[in-house]
């Protein structure tokens, strides 16, 4: 592979990264409510920062040989996200943070026995 | 801290931890990455709970499993690229509609660790996000986009939680 197709897909990555993340933080302003915005954050920044990573590990590879200490981040990037977003939503739930008005069913409250106008 | 040390995978994931930190893979760094690795291990205080606790009974083989757990990941990564493509289109419309409702989804699995892993798999693909457990760990309440087609929000969710049950025991 030259080094220009290289680049080509280096900086796609990096791009695309950017962009995912970017999207993801206009997500968290528009959404309505937290838990609507736990899915800007959790999907769109996972996925920009693994595709970050992964065009770093491919530049880096190539000016100073193999290296894969980045990749490690990834495994930990997964958990971190979606254990971060779940222990959130939970927290905001148990709280009593307010769901947005276009809600249309809430499973969690009818259990717990909280009523809720509109469902 | 008995319990940590007999278990291998946890010595091979902090070995390997090492020689990807340490950046150099051979024999020398892994052999120093066993040694970290079961200092480590001995000085935990709490067992680890026994999270990755793979499928015992094997029926595939060991190979049907590698297969198994293979798919798993493509399917993930298929979704997670669905996922990223749907919240982006929603976030970019004008005016963003939503149906949003957290769902209860009744758990086939029973093992803490598919629980945890199906909980973190569903987070990352489309329209859901996991929000709390049920107690007794036998219902995972999901947040959903689209709370209306409730059978066809949770139909990824199923999918994956039949391929989870395969792949950890």
């Amino acid at each position: 592979m030259n080094s220009l197709t290289l680049e080509l897909v280096i900086s796609f990555l990096l791009l695309a990264g950017s962009i995912t993340v970017l999207v993801g933080a206009i997500g968290v302003i528009r959404f309505p409510d937290v838990y609507n915005r736990m899915h800007a954050t959790s999907k769109n920044t996972t996925l920009g920062a693994i595709s970050i990573l992964l065009g770093a590990t491919i530049w880096f590879s190539f000016e100073f040989g193999l290296t894969l200490k980045l990749l490690l981040a990834l495994p930990f990037l997964f958990w971190t996200a979606s254990a971060g977003a779940f222990m959130i939503g939970r927290a905001a739930h148990r709280t009593g943070t307010p769901m947005a008005r276009t809600t249309v069913r809430d499973d969690l409250a009818t259990k717990k026995g909280i009523h809720r106008e509109g469902f | 801290m008995r319990e940590n040390l007999r278990r291998p995978y946890l010595w091979l994931i902090l070995a390997g931890c090492w020689m990807l930190l340490q950046d150099s893979y051979s024999l020398g760094s892994f052999a120093a990455g066993l040694i970290l690795a079961g200092i480590v291990l001995a000085m935990l205080p709490a067992p680890v709970v026994d999270l990755i606790h793979i499928q015992r009974d094997r029926p595939y083989g060991l190979v049907g499993w590698f297969g198994r757990f293979a798919r798993l990941v493509v399917y993930f990564l298929y979704e997670m690229l669905r996922a990223n493509a749907q919240v982006s289109a929603l976030v970019l419309r004008r005016r963003i509609r939503l149906q949003p409702g957290i769902l209860a989804m009744p758990l086939k699995c029973t093992s803490p660790g598919q629980v945890t892993l199906l909980a973190m798999l569903i987070t990352l693909t489309p329209g859901t996000v996991s929000v709390d457990v049920s107690p007794d760990e036998d219902v995972l309440y999901i947040h959903t986009i689209d709370a209306v087609n409730a059978d066809e929000t949770l139909r990824v969710p199923r999918r994956f939680e039949q391929m989870v049950m395969e792949v950890l025991g």
